[in-house]
């Protein structure tokens, strides 16, 4: 038997099972009111006809009114009591067939042996049958001839049974009883039968039908492919012409050098646009299909606002449009997060507000809703005053390939991919995003994601827009990298781009073709004292890879910055990269700015041992820079008493130090020590590890100054 | 004690009591009545008239439920001997309105003796109210006994039979059970 034919017969006995139950439930219940209906005109009929027995003239109580009194009661209390708590049952419908049987007895005996109440026998064996189980006939038949045998038994003088001339009357009785029994077992053989049939043929229906509705929704998810990749083709196709259509220019031999120019920013521009729009659709068909991983790590709200900050700033000034970060309520200095995930998400919203912006401004609202919950969320509300949106927009805004309309694609850009990626996003970090829109007002996307237990964590106040401000930095593009940087990689066009990348941005490049010269490398830079700043490391290499490279390199106890590239950008290569030892991950093609802003990341200016720390605006004053000067040569005593502090075990001192340290770190500039700083007050007022957060203000002040 | 045969004890039990009850009714129902002994020749202190032919006395209770059927019976038996050539009388005691009287009078082919101090059903030792004596046209008793089948119950029985066979003057016995109320007894 096929698994198919195997399920219908499981299903159709199942049905049968209901069906029966259904019919034995009903015709239980009809017992039931016939029962009692006939015990009532049971007693009525003994005070009727035989209400009393006579001895002589002495009166009593006829025992037929007993009868029907007493074992005309226990009949109903039987039938009833199974009814009630087994019903549908065998033990039930066998009850009541004694029962009802016994009445018809009853009957029989009340009457004097009337013929027409021995139709009762006849037409209870028929009502019988309605339960369509012949046993029960059976039972019922039975009780019908244990009274005439019984008469017998008793008194076998009595006419009724055993004497021969009323043998044969007895067999005749028993001989019409089964007659109606043949033919109504008969019946009940073949309505089960038939209701098996109808259980069998319900089930195959069923089953045609459940394989209808699994064809329908395999083809509407075919449907739905299908579209996607029309969509996607057309999305990519698009700039994918543009592209070669403008290299075609390119190759006239008569283009003139601004017409070149422009070719070449039209199809870098579509080049980027390509690329946006295949990291998004491979982010996309990861989260479909199930293999979009996200971390749950201690990671800090307030340094990705500062990072997404940092970054979206310069654009919405761009633009001429206010940036505000507002932490509305105190926030956790760490929740168990996706900080990759939790950043691109607002990166994405905040990108999206100053795309639809074009007066007024953007304003980032954080709070922490039910700290002291089981379940705490951190809100992270991105408004702004752009063109807004209608219901209607609203309703297909979280569809991919779907914007507000077709004509925003053409006017605003954007691979329609970005909130639809969002709000799966923030499902796997267990929140969701929202959005309250007005046309012609305004959009505010909410951003709610769970942040794990804070119980011992630290909340953050004080936090405000001046923090970014302070931390802002410039365009990526147009910083500063001094930094030595050991380049691994073998392919001569990667090679040059990088390398040209990082000299532009005033990196020192040292360059090596494969994994193991760049061990060579590193570990001989290491010996002579002048380590490289950050290795970046291609991940595929000839002779040793990438990842063999980076194992080996800290096994040998190489501590410094190893970022890994890599032509992948599926699930997993990122885990795999950081598990070899990396400490950060791109993915090639390499954008200039991603690869300053990773280079600064691990090597920023504050860490330069000839660079303050943020990098110095140009028309900062002269006064201001002897301040911080003056300010940085103090640091050295600062941690002196630090360590002093430390070292007696004063926590007291400690805090004090750090309390100085967070006001005054600020105002010269260094916002990452007025961090740390921070942290170790706060840690000394919960009676956290203190040694440990000063130990950590320590590494920060030595690397300060 | 397991569920199941905690079950099976109360559906025991719930049979039991409705068998013993249905059995204590039959076994009532099917005890013959104590029967008298008559007269083996027509007594002639009776009151009721001779005409010749041949004589049935029925004794009765004046409230027997059961003396029905003795009548229904006896209907039968006539129906079934149309040439024969008898009287039958219902000698019922008391002389009160009563049930069975009325049931009596409903018999087209029934004399009815109110025996309002019992004499006559003494005469004829009438002590359990369906029994009958059949007299011939001679005066000798051929027959004696009941005729239903149990206590009020109709239908084919031997006591009807026997009644037959001596009315047809078949062979045949010439006594059976009687069931019903006792007419003499009590206070």
């Amino acid at each position: 038997m096929i698994p198919d034919d195997t399920a219908i017969e499981a299903r159709a006995q199942a049905l049968y099972e209901q069906h029966s139950t259904d019919v034995a439930m009903r015709t239980d219940r009809m017992f039931g009111m016939l029962i009692v209906a006939e015990w009532v005109v049971g007693i009525y009929v003994a005070l009727t006809f035989t209400p009393v027995s006579w001895n002589g003239h002495v009166a009593s109580i006829s025992p037929h009114v007993w009868v029907a009194l007493v074992p005309g009661s226990a009949l109903v209390i039987g039938a009833l009591t199974t009814l009630l708590l087994r019903p549908g049952t065998r033990l039930s419908r066998h009850v009541i067939a004694v029962a009802q049987m016994g009445f018809g007895t009853l009957f029989i005996h009340l009457t004097g042996g009337r013929m027409e109440t021995h139709f009762h026998i006849f037409g209870s064996l028929a009502f019988l049958a309605f339960y369509r189980d012949w046993p029960v006939l059976i039972t019922g038949t039975v009780v019908a001839l244990i009274d005439n045998v019984a008469r017998g038994l008793i008194c076998p003088d009595d006419t009724g049974a055993l004497t021969a001339l009323t043998t044969a009357r007895v067999f005749e009785h028993a001989g019409w009883i089964w007659f109606e029994d043949i033919f109504l077992i008969a019946s009940c053989v073949r309505g089960q039968t038939e209701m098996r049939a109808i259980a069998r043929r319900m089930a195959q229906l069923e089953h045609a039908s459940n394989l209808e509705a699994l064809m329908e929704a395999a083809e509407e998810s075919n449907r739905s492919k299908s579209e996607f990749l029309a969509n996607m083709s057309h999305e990519i196709r698009t700039p994918m012409t543009a592209i070669q259509g403008y290299a075609d220019l390119l190759m006239e031999p008569d283009t003139t050098e601004s017409d070149r120019l422009e070719y070449v920013q039209t199809i870098r521009r579509n080049g980027e646009h390509l690329l946006r729009l295949i990291n998004d659709i491979l982010d996309l068909s990861k989260i479909e299909a199930g293999k979009m991983t996200v971390e749950h790590i201690s990671c800090s709200p307030a340094s990705v606002l500062v990072d997404v900050a940092s970054l979206m700033r310069v654009r919405a000034l761009d633009k001429a449009l206010q940036f505000d970060v507002v932490y509305e309520t105190d926030i956790p200095a760490t929740i168990q997060s996706d900080p990759t995930r939790l950043r691109q998400i607002v990166v994405n919203l905040v990108g999206n507000a100053i795309k639809f912006t074009e007066r007024g401004g953007i304003r980032i609202g954080v709070r922490c809703e039910q700290p002291d919950s089981a379940n705490p969320r951190l809100r992270i509300a991105v408004a702004d005053t752009g063109i807004g949106m209608t219901e209607e927009q609203i309703g297909v805004l979280f569809m991919a390939f779907s914007q507000a309309d077709t004509s925003t694609t053409r006017r605003f850009g954007g691979t329609g991919l970005g909130l639809a990626i969002c709000r799966k996003l923030a499902g796997l970090l267990g929140g969701e995003v929202t959005v309250q829109s007005t046309p012609g007002q305004g959009t505010s996307f909410f951003l709610d994601i769970a942040t794990g237990p804070l119980d011992g964590v630290p909340m953050l106040s004080g936090y405000s827009e001046a923090g970014f401000q302070v931390e802002a930095s410039p365009a990526s593009d147009a910083r500063h990298v001094d930094a030595r940087v050991l380049l691994a990689e073998d392919g001569r066009d990667n090679q040059i781009l990088i390398t040209t990348h990082l000299r532009k941005a005033g990196a020192h490049v040292t360059m090596c073709e494969n994994g193991r010269l760049a061990v060579q490398a590193a570990l001989l830079a290491s010996a002579s004292g002048t380590p490289y700043d950050v290795i970046l490391m291609d991940m595929q290499m000839p002779e040793l890879d990438g990842y063999g490279a980076t194992r080996m390199l800290r096994t040998q106890g190489y501590k410094g910055p190893i970022i890994a590239l890599t032509a992948h950008a599926m699930a997993g290569d990122r885990e795999k990269c950081l598990a070899a030892g990396c400490d950060d991950y791109l993915t090639k093609p390499i954008d200039r700015a991603t690869l300053v802003e990773a280079i600064l990341r691990w090597h920023t200016p504050a860490r330069a041992e000839h660079a303050p720390p943020n990098a110095l605006d140009a028309d900062e004053d002269d006064e201001m820079a002897e301040l911080r000067a003056d300010f940085a040569l103090r640091l050295p005593e600062i941690a002196s008493e630090l360590v002093t502090a430390m070292d007696a075990g004063d926590e007291v001192q400690v805090r004090h130090i750090a309390h100085q340290l967070k006001g005054a770190a600020g105002g010269y500039g260094y916002p990452a020590l007025s961090t740390v700083a921070h942290r170790v007050e706060e840690a000394a007022r919960h009676g956290h590890d203190v040694a440990a957060a000063a130990r950590t203000l320590l590494k920060a002040i030595r690397e300060a100054r | 004690m397991g569920r199941s045969l905690w079950i099976m004890a109360l559906v025991c039990g719930w049979l039991g009591v409705v068998g013993i009850g249905f059995g204590a009714m039959v076994n009532w129902e099917n005890t013959p009545g104590e029967q008298g002994s008559p007269p083996a020749r027509w007594p002639k202190a009776s009151r009721i008239a001779r005409t010749g032919r041949a004589t049935l006395v029925i004794a009765a209770h004046e409230h027997c439920p059961c003396t029905l059927a003795t009548l229904r019976e006896i209907s039968k038996v006539l129906r079934q001997s149309p040439d024969a050539d008898v009287d039958v009388w219902a000698v019922i005691d008391g002389s009160e309105p009563s049930e069975v009287a009325d049931a009596a009078a409903e018999f087209p082919w029934l004399h009815v003796l109110r025996d309002r101090d019992a004499a006559e059903l003494r005469l004829f030792d009438g002590l359990t109210s369906g029994e009958v004596s059949l007299y011939g046209a001679d005066g000798a008793l051929r027959y004696h006994g009941g005729v239903t089948g149990s206590r009020g119950r109709e239908g084919a029985n031997p006591g009807a039979a026997a009644l037959l066979s001596a009315i047809l003057k078949r062979d045949g016995p010439r006594a059976a059970p009687v069931y019903g109320c006792a007419i003499q007894g009590g206070a």
